[in-house]
């Protein structure tokens, strides 16, 4: 137990030493040339295990005073000594430049396009290039000059999120030594606010300060009872809630579902009592929710404390607003 | 039977990993792993064979998804009765065959368990170590090439785990590790030229039979009719200038015999008491440093199994610690297991004195053996004046009444008697047994040799090969004044035996005994075989026998003295040059190759621009010819032969464009 956390804490001493070392070392680019002062290095595990094949070897060899077993020993040796070289010009040579971004919520990922060139007519091949350990992208250039990747990235919070590190690495051709380098590539993702289930359903309160105005029984009523939303002049009388109007609540419209059809407002105060986070990620799962809604004549408007969005609907308007969500208040949110 | 083991299948076992191997990779370990087997097969018994084939099919089954890996009770099954099977083949665990056995059965087993790419990895790792060992029973030529192809094979196993997509058999596969290892070979030589030898740590004995070639140390009639038989090597000799004892002189002392029981001859008593006591040692004088009568040569010695070496007398071997016994064998700290190379200096000439209870233990002759012939011996001697008359008179007896044969009767209890005057045929073993009863009873100092004589010389390359049938028997006799001489009882039967060699000597019935299948029959497959042999020889004598003696003579012929800086930066240096080379060649390719097209362009406007014709930077080709019509009106023909074919390569197909059009345009730019 004590070794174990005392070896998360050493592991993790390192790996903030080395990510700090390796800032100061390459830092963020958008275009990345791989060469000698960016390209490491190293015996791979495999290399070790064969080291240790050539140990035996050389110890066969020397106890039986047999140059030929001594002569393998030696060739296995000199192998990884050459495959320094080989493993390294696969790497270098090559420049990974990034081309776009997709945006993404967070908790899921988000996707960077990036394009790698190589600059010779050297063979490339079995490159692996990694954002985390799951998602990892094997390619080769042998006879195209570029390769185009589309990586995910995996999006820790909300905003401007910029990708960590990225490792490209190559073991070919014997798997001996393995070259690597860290990439940090200057680009930002957006990212939305992960979206969490909401039963509120897209309409404008009444009274800002009633939180009972989401009313249980309007919400869990029949089947075609949407909501209720603010009267709008040429509403129908017959669907004004008069009850509410009988309780002071002033004119509301009741919504019926086949009268959901022009103007759904989300609005930040329908979640008071949340959070900051709480409301985005209900407000965006609500955003998706009218984005998926088969019916092409929804429209939708956001309300936010900073800005109000009119409603209206497509793809643009949508991103726009997912836009809005993820940057609302993000640097002192999400970004640390 | 197979079905059935297979009906034991665990639905387990078809959980696939997250790594499993590919076609192409199992493909090229069953190829390797066939090759790593294969190169063993000397010394694999034959069942071994049979396992192999089964576990390939059944990995070929596997593969097909006819049949599924096995569970672990198959596995520990297949395990128990490959051990029962290797202990029931080999007596004994405590030697290097049946291990090596086992670990090509573990080798092959494993096969049945390789799913992903550890498995395969650690396959390919032990199939280097299996290859490896097959070195420890043979190291010619032969096997050497074979095992350069597995390690080969091997490798490219690795290439295929590691570049997804090369097929395993396929020039691209072949040719990328083809330059790996032809890269990795000088830095390969460095390291086994400078790499610092360390001597044997431990030794388990080779061969587990423990059967031991060539002389034994022992002597008894019939043990040489073996030998005689034999064309295998026994050792090959260099002489220094190429300087070589007369055949009647090449006498190779192996082991000296002075005990006899009546049958059987042994090394004295105790002799071994000798080692490394000084004061004991026969002491030789006025041994001859140089001049005729000494020589100097280098021996490459197959294995043995046996302590002691082959030499000229008296010899003298710096480069091997030995220990000389007194009757003047020279024998190692431990049975020569490996073929080792030792250097000579041997002086045919000199003195010996002898201690005189030696002396008196060569006299010794077994109480009730052999009357007739100590009686027949004393009679002999009291005919004539000296010892030397006397071993005058024996030797002419074996002379007239003697035929040479390896297809000899057999003897009965008093072997010497029934040879001397009734049988009347033998060989060596005889002879030179009989000779020195015949000495013994005279009251004249004596004792059996053994060793070889003569030796093919082998014109070419210059050496003498020396093989088992080369394998003989001899006297030495204590004469006062002269210390030891060596009579050769056979030499007075068969002449010819001696110089002109064994197969020469005898009559056509027993040369039909001599390992007749190896036999050369006509003259050019003898040259072929003597060529085979010297090819083989050098290869033994520079690559095989470089030790820690020969590393460190060779340091100091290169560095003078051998220090710890110095070594470094001999190892550093050629290995730091040939990375920067490599480095260089693999880099190279990064250098953007300019078109030939536009090194023609390139050629012509610089030409053009020495006539005095402005080209300027967005002038299209014919702009530019345009112009240069204009200013040399003169060069306008060539000039538009040149147009012509820059339209040509510009416009057709590229295939038109070859590496002679190229030469015949550049000409014509020139020539203008």
């Amino acid at each position: 137990m004590i070794s174990y956390t005392w070896d998360k804490l050493f592991k993790n001493h390192w790996q903030s030493w080395l990510s700090g070392w390796l800032k100061r070392r390459i830092p963020a680019k958008k275009t990345h040339k791989l060469k000698h002062d960016n390209i490491f290095i190293v015996p791979s595990k495999t290399g070790l295990y064969f080291c240790v094949l050539v140990f035996f070897l050389w110890l066969l060899g020397t106890n039986y005073e047999n140059n030929l077993i001594l002569g393998i020993a030696f060739l296995l040796l000199s192998l990884v000594v050459v495959c320094i070289h080989h493993t390294y010009a696969h790497l270098s040579g090559l420049s990974i430049s990034v081309v776009n971004t997709h945006a993404g919520f967070v908790g899921d990922t988000g996707v960077i396009d990036l394009v790698i060139k190589r600059e010779n007519n050297r063979n490339y091949e079995a490159i692996e290039l990694q954002s985390t350990d799951d998602e990892k992208v094997t390619f080769s250039l042998l006879d195209e000059d570029t390769y185009k990747i589309s990586l995910r990235v995996p999006l820790k919070h909300r905003g401007w999120y910029t990708p960590e590190r990225l490792k490209i690495s190559t073991r070919f051709p014997l798997g001996l030594v393995v070259a690597w380098s860290y990439l940090y590539i200057d680009s930002k993702i957006l990212s939305y606010p992960k979206p969490v289930e909401s039963s509120v359903l897209p309409t404008q309160q009444l009274l800002d300060e009633n939180e009972e105005g989401v009313s249980h029984e309007s919400m869990n009523g029949s089947d075609e009872f949407a909501g209720i939303r603010e009267y709008v002049a040429g509403d129908s009388l017959r669907d004004i809630d008069w009850r509410a109007m009988a309780r002071g609540q002033g004119l509301a419209t009741r919504i019926y579902e086949d009268h959901v059809s022009e103007h759904q407002w989300l609005d930040w105060q329908q979640f008071d009592g949340l959070t900051r986070e709480a409301r985005l990620s209900r407000l965006c799962f609500c955003i998706l929710q009218q984005a998926d809604n088969p019916d092409s004549n929804t429209v939708y408007g956001l309300r936010l404390p900073s800005k109000t969005f009119p409603p209206a609907n497509g793809e643009e308007h949508k991103e726009q607003l997912l836009e809005a969500l993820a940057l609302f208040e993000w640097e002192f949110a999400g970004a640390k | 039977m197979l079905s059935k083991l297979s009906q034991y299948v665990n639905d387990k076992a078809f959980k696939q990993p997250e790594q499993t191997v590919n076609r192409q990779v199992l493909t090229g370990l069953l190829f390797a792993q066939a090759s790593a087997v294969l190169i063993n097969s000397a010394i694999l018994p034959l069942w071994l064979f049979a396992v192999a084939f089964i576990i390939f099919v059944w990995r070929l089954q596997i593969l097909r998804n006819h049949w599924s890996f096995p569970n672990s009770l198959v596995r520990t099954a297949l395990v128990v009765i490959s051990v029962v099977a290797i202990s029931l083949t080999y007596k004994e665990w405590y030697h290097l065959e049946p291990m090596v056995i086992l670990l090509t059965l573990s080798f092959l087993l494993k096969l049945l368990e390789v799913n992903n790419k550890r498995d395969a990895l650690l396959l390919v790792f032990v199939g280097y170590f299996v290859a490896s060992c097959a070195f420890l029973f043979e190291q010619g030529i032969i096997i050497s090439i074979l095992g350069a192809a597995v390690i080969m094979s091997l490798t490219a196993c690795l290439l295929v785990l590691h570049a997804g997509h090369i097929r395993y058999l396929s020039t691209r596969s072949m040719r990328t590790v083809s330059i790996l290892i032809v890269q990795a070979v000088p830095v390969m030589l460095i390291m086994l030229f400078v790499f610092p030898r360390v001597g044997v740590l431990w030794a388990v004995p080779v061969k587990s039979d423990g059967s031991v070639t060539g002389v034994s140390d022992s002597m008894s009639p019939g043990d040489f009719s073996n030998l005689t038989r034999s064309r295998e090597l026994a050792f090959r000799v260099s002489f220094e200038d190429n300087r070589v004892p007369e055949p009647s002189e090449r006498y190779w002392r192996g082991l000296v015999f002075t005990q006899f029981d009546g049958r059987r001859w042994d090394r004295a008593k105790g002799s071994n008491l000798y080692f490394g006591n000084n004061d004991d040692v026969t002491s030789y004088n006025n041994v001859q440093q140089s001049g005729d009568k000494n020589y100097n040569y280098e021996v490459v010695l197959e294995p043995t199994n046996t302590p002691w070496l082959y030499a000229l007398p008296l010899a003298t071997i710096t480069d091997k610690e030995l220990v000389r016994t007194a009757t003047n064998e020279l024998w190692l700290k431990g049975p020569a297991t490996q073929r080792i190379k030792y250097k000579v200096n041997s002086s045919l000439s000199y003195d010996v004195s002898e201690q005189q209870e030696r002396l008196k233990q060569s006299l010794v002759l077994p109480l009730g053996f052999n009357p007739k012939a100590i009686e027949t011996a004393k009679q002999w001697r009291s005919e004539v004046n000296s010892d030397e008359e006397y071993i005058r008179k024996v030797l002419r007896f074996y002379n007239e009444k003697f035929t040479y044969t390896l297809s000899p009767p057999k003897l009965g209890a008093n072997t010497v008697d029934e040879f001397l005057f009734s049988t009347q045929s033998g060989f060596c073993e005889h002879y030179s047994s009989s000779f020195v009863v015949l000495m013994r009873a005279a009251g004249i100092p004596a004792r059996v040799v053994t060793g070889y004589q003569g030796g093919e010389w082998n014109e070419e390359d210059n050496y003498l090969l020396v093989r088992q049938y080369d394998a003989h028997a001899w006297a030495e006799v204590w004469l006062d004044g002269r210390g030891w001489v060596r009579f050769d009882p056979t030499a007075a039967v068969a002449p010819s035996r001696i110089e002109a060699g064994l197969f020469d000597t005898l009559s056509e019935d027993d040369q039909d005994l001599i390992d007749s299948s190896a036999l050369p029959s006509f003259a050019w497959v003898n040259s072929l075989a003597l060529k085979w042999d010297s090819l083989n020889y050098s290869w033994q004598r520079w690559v095989l026998s470089y030790d820690q003696e020969e590393q460190s003579r060779f340091l100091e012929d290169l560095l003078g003295k051998v220090t710890p800086t110095r070594l470094a930066l001999l190892l550093i240096i050629p290995a730091m040059l040939i990375l920067l080379m490599f480095g260089f060649l693999t880099l190279r390719g990064s250098k953007k190759t300019v078109s030939l097209e536009f090194k023609l362009y390139m050629m012509l406007t610089k030409k053009l621009k020495r006539k005095g014709v402005s080209v300027g930077t967005g002038d299209t080709l014919s702009e530019i010819f345009a112009k240069a019509y204009a200013v040399v009106p003169e060069a306008k023909v060539s000039l538009q032969r040149i147009e012509n074919d820059f339209t040509a390569i510009l416009y057709s197909n590229q295939q038109s464009f070859t590496k002679d059009k190229y030469k015949d345009i550049k000409r014509s730019i020139r020539a203008f």
